[in-house]
Parts: structure tokens; sequence; C-alpha cells
């Protein structure tokens, strides 16, 4: 299945990497923003809570403006931004514990 | 209709019928009760309504303070990025082995997808019944119990822990089609909870205009319904006539009930005297399978909806306000 959102997607990535308030709002309004939260909480139970609520939250902060300055990599043909958004998730997080050591 | 004076708005009750990829049109109804300034205070959902009363509730509680018409036509617009943006077909988990015993899809990728959407960034969950509660529309889902035909409405009032896109999974579980969804349900007896295996809402009524004025009677109920109209069908057309035969019967005599109990519904609250609009809006030819439509067909849908809704709120202008 070819992911017909693709133009759309990179170019709202890309106005919310130039701190574009509207953008960054129709993000969060999409229930992207929410695909972080949600995918990194799935990680972080699975490995059983190793990250408090406020250490999560500020790792979410992070991993968005980091999506978003991914405007011309993330984005795919192949899946949509949400798909895309839960497999840089879970290897942010994964990484992150592994770093941390946790 | 005239626009009601800011300080007078009109507040309403909207239920949404199931029908699968047909419901697209339910966007443009909502266009046209936002376009009037009436304020909706409850929803109800039956299957795709139910997704769509939903992501609205949730995007009206997300809204910033303001003028409430104004959060729910910044909610709305929400919605209808949503509906252009989803593709049915990216979450379709067919399970083949299953086909004969479970059901045709699972529906948990459609879940997943619907769990994204409502989640509770505060609680790190997918948001509750209660996570809603006074923050936006009264939202109730409708399914059905499989095993005794019971009409389940899911809300803030029978099950406020249950996550709403558990909830609206299991109201869209078209038997055979999706696995049956399980979920906890007080007894009417006691109030203990306890595992109902449900099917799509639609069994049990296709557009719950009588649960959206059962709940709020004071309200308007505006009703947006899919369910058959009567177009001449023949159950006995195309090549694989034979094999098909049976199929067809069935499904057209399930048409033909699920029409005849939405005109008792809207006849009997008529009669009780409630205020009632039940819209009907073009469907463009769209058929209840149709689930990834181009845009284009999306919008025109949704347009002719629009148009059709205004001009059914303007006529029953005098049954909505009540005077």
């Amino acid at each position: 299945m070819v992911n017909s959102n693709y133009f759309m997607e990179r170019l709202l990535l890309k106005r919310c990497a130039t701190d574009d308030v509207e953008a960054q709002q129709r993000f969060a309004s999409t229930s992207y923003r929410n695909q972080v939260y949600k995918t990194a909480a799935e990680v972080n139970r699975s490995y059983n809570l190793p990250l408090g609520t406020d250490e999560l939250i500020d790792l979410c902060k992070v991993l968005v403006a980091r999506i978003y300055l991914a405007h011309a990599t993330l984005p795919s043909w192949k899946h949509n931004l949400y798909r895309r958004i839960e497999d840089f998730v879970v290897a942010a997080v994964v990484l992150y514990l592994s770093e941390v050591g946790r | 209709m005239a626009e009601p004076a800011a300080s007078t708005p009109v507040a309403v009750s909207v239920a949404l019928g199931g029908g699968g990829a047909k419901g697209i049109v339910h966007i443009g109804v909502l266009q046209a009760i936002v376009e009037r300034r009436l304020e909706i205070r409850a929803m109800v959902g039956t299957s795709i309504g139910a997704i769509w009363a939903a992501l609205l509730a949730n995007a009206i509680a997300e809204q910033p303070p303001g003028p409430y018409h104004q959060r729910q036509a910044n909610a709305l617009a929400v919605v209808e990025r949503l509906a252009m943006q989803l593709r049915f077909g990216e979450y379709q988990d067919r399970y083949w082995r299953s086909l004969f015993t479970d059901g045709y899809l699972k529906g948990d990728a459609f879940e997943k997808w619907l769990a994204t959407m409502l989640w509770s960034i505060e609680h790190q969950r997918p948001l509750s019944f209660a996570d809603l509660r006074d923050r936006g529309p009264d939202l109730t889902v409708t399914a059905t119990d499989a095993l005794t035909g019971d009409s389940l409405p899911l809300s803030t009032r029978t099950t406020p822990t249950l996550s709403i896109a558990r909830a609206v999974r299991a109201s869209m579980s078209i038997q055979g089609y999706f696995k049956d969804t399980a979920l906890d349900f007080p007894r009417a007896s006691d109030g203990v909870l306890t595992e109902r295996r449900c099917w799509d809402g639609g069994n049990t009524g296709n557009c719950r205009i009588d649960i959206a004025h059962r709940h709020h009677p004071a309200l308007a109920v505006i009703g947006s319904s899919v369910t058959y109209r009567g177009e001449p069908t023949d159950i006995d057309r195309g090549t694989f006539r034979i094999p098909l035969r049976a199929v067809r019967i069935a499904g057209q005599t399930v048409s033909i009930l699920m029409r005849q109990f939405e005109t008792a519904i809207q006849e009997s609250l008529a009669a009780e005297g409630a205020r009632v609009l039940l819209i009907r809006p073009p469907l463009m030819q769209i058929t209840t399978l149709a689930l990834d439509m181009p845009n284009e067909a999306k919008q025109q849908a949704i347009a002719a909806a629009r148009s059709h809704a205004l001009t059914q709120i303007d006529a029953a202008a005098g049954i909505l306000t009540g005077r």
C-alpha cells in the first residue's frame, strides 16, 4: 500500500521544524504527538517502567523535536507517519535505555 | 433558519448511525450543525458513527477555553482532517486461519490506531470515558451483547473506566467480519462488571436517536442515518447469482428490518413529543465497504451531506428550538 499522504506529512514536519506554531498544533491535534507519547509509554512498560513519568515526558519532548528535524527522512512512501513515528520512537527509547544503563 | 443569537445557543444531542464507508457523510451533517451554531452537548455513536463521535468529543475536550461554538468548529476541522487521512485498508489485520471461526479481521490494528488518536498523555494510557467527563459532549457508544442481544450503551454512566478506543472497536465489530470484542459491562441486577462478547452496535439499532433522547430529554436530538432507504435491490443479479443468493437474501432482510426499526423509533419519539430531527443525507453511491475511497469522493459526499443537512435543519428550526 502506498502512503498517499507522503507529501503532506513531509511538509507538516518541515513547517514544524521552522517553529510554525500552527503546524505544531496540527501535529498535536492529528495525534502524531500522541503516537510519540503512547509508543514511548508502551516501550517503558515493556521494560518494567525504568523511566519515571517526568523523565519519560522530557524524553518525548526531545523525540518530538527530533521528529520535526527528520522531515526529509522520516516520512515514507510505504508507511504512514504514525507507523514511521512508532518505529522511530521504539528504537529511540530502547537506545536511550541502553545508553543510560537501565 | 436564522442563526440564533449568541446568548441563546440551541443545545443538541447528536446520534450518528452505522454504515461503514457511507458514514463519511456524517462529517457533512456535523458541519451543518456547527455552521448553524447548534451546540453539540451529547453524542451517541454506532459503528462508524462511534468513530467520528469519539474523535469529535476528544477534539472538543482538547480545545483551549473559548466560546463553545468556536471550540466545536475547530474540533470538527481536526476530525475532518483525520477522516481525509484515514485509510481503513491500512488497518486490515486479516487472519485467514480463523475466517470461519472468529472473523475475517482481528480489529487489533484499528483499535491501536484509535488508541493513538484517543490517548491520555497525562495518564499514559488510552482515554477512558471518565477522562472526557465535563470536558466536552457527553459521549455514548453503542454495542450489542453477542450472547443475549442486549443493547449495551457504553458511557460514563455504565463503563467510566473503559477505554473509548475499546468501546468503539466493540461498536464496529460486525459479526463474522470482525472478531468479537470482549469487554466488561455492569450486570443489570447488581451492577457487578461481567465480561460480554460484543458485536456491532447496529444490531440493536443503527442510529440511536432513542438513546440520545433518553439520556438528555431536555435537548433537541439530531440523528444522521445512513440506514437503507428502500433503494430497489435485485438479489438475483450478477454472474455468481446462485452461490451469493442466500447471502444477499440475508443482507436485504437485515436492511429492511433496520429501516423499519428506525422508522418505528422515530414515530414513537415523535408521539412522545420529543424534539427529533432525523437527517438521511445523500450517499453519492458510496457503498458500505468502499473503505479506501479517494479524498475527492469523500469531499463530494461531505459537501452534499452538508448542503442537505443545512436545508433540513433550517426547515426544522421550530422543532429544534421548541418554539
